[in-house]
């Protein structure tokens, strides 16, 4: 049962919870940051997520070059739409 | 398991189905198209979406959150397991995602009775019609899912263990772990972003 719990998977989840928390504070932190950067930050913040969850629960990690150059450039381009839209 | 990583080498595996991957790939482009429109109608309607956004409650979005990371961190887990061949623990540890499905399907019929309650339905603005109409749409994946899981945890119990069943196992495993990765980005954009 250790060796199921000391993997990459349970770093994985950590990383992601915590970055969960920043991303909450950042949101309920008026003054820290302005608004516009702050939701930057956000949506950066949930791509950064949602690249930890594809590569390392989905375990495109693995996968030929051809899924991770796809879901790169998934992540990129929503990135730069989204960014460009909180602007 | 293949380990190597530089994508030149044979060992690089796909996991799961590749019709799977293409489903995924579609939905995420869907999603990609809503997570646009949400950011455009709120660039057009900034104040009626900062007011409405205050409405959320965010204490159930972030409950809901922590709920599908650790589904994923049970269903990734369960995989592990699987490979091992040890069927028992995969399946307590799929049972235990799909528990955190139901919470999450749970803390979602509290907020929408919250809000329906307060006179705030699917028309009251374009905030509103957008938060009804994405969370719902993934509502709906979540419920896949969890039939999903479901039949997973009763296929882990049957027949030896193979590289047939292994892959299917993970094709199910990764579309429980696309509903986590849509949620992240409808979470971030639809509570957080202010």
């Amino acid at each position: 049962m250790k060796s199921l719990i000391l993997t990459r998977m349970t770093l994985t989840w950590m990383i992601l919870s915590s970055v969960t928390i920043f991303s909450w504070a950042v949101s309920h932190s008026p003054g820290v940051t302005s608004p516009r950067y702050a939701s930057v930050i956000i949506i950066v913040v949930a791509l950064f997520k949602a690249r930890l969850v594809i590569l390392n629960f989905m375990e495109v990690r693995l996968a030929p070059r051809m899924m991770r150059l796809i879901a790169d450039a998934w992540i990129a381009l929503l990135g730069v739409s989204l960014i460009g839209l909180v602007q | 398991m293949a380990t190597f990583d530089d994508g030149k080498h044979s060992r690089a595996r796909m996991p799961g189905e590749v019709g799977v991957w293409v489903f995924i790939l579609g939905d995420m482009l869907i999603f990609s198209l809503f997570f646009v429109v949400f950011l455009f109608y709120r660039r057009e309607e900034l104040p009626v979406f900062t007011a409405s956004r205050k409405h959320l409650n965010q204490t159930y979005g972030l409950i809901n959150t922590f709920l599908m990371l650790t589904s994923s961190w049970f269903v990734a887990t369960a995989i592990q397991a699987m490979r091992r061949h040890d069927s028992r623990t995969g399946g307590r540890l799929l049972a235990c995602a799909w528990a955190c499905g139901a919470g999450f399907v749970m803390i979602k019929y509290l907020e929408y009775s919250e809000k329906i309650r307060a006179g705030i339905g699917l028309t009251t603005n374009d905030f509103f019609t957008c938060y009804y109409m994405f969370t719902g749409i993934h509502l709906f994946h979540v419920l896949l899912g969890m039939a999903v899981l479901a039949a997973l945890i009763s296929y882990s119990k049957r027949g030896p263990f193979a590289v047939a069943k292994l892959r299917n196992l993970e094709s199910g495993a990764i579309f429980w772990h696309l509903v986590d990765v849509l949620w992240i980005v409808l979470f971030a954009l639809l509570y957080l972003v202010d």
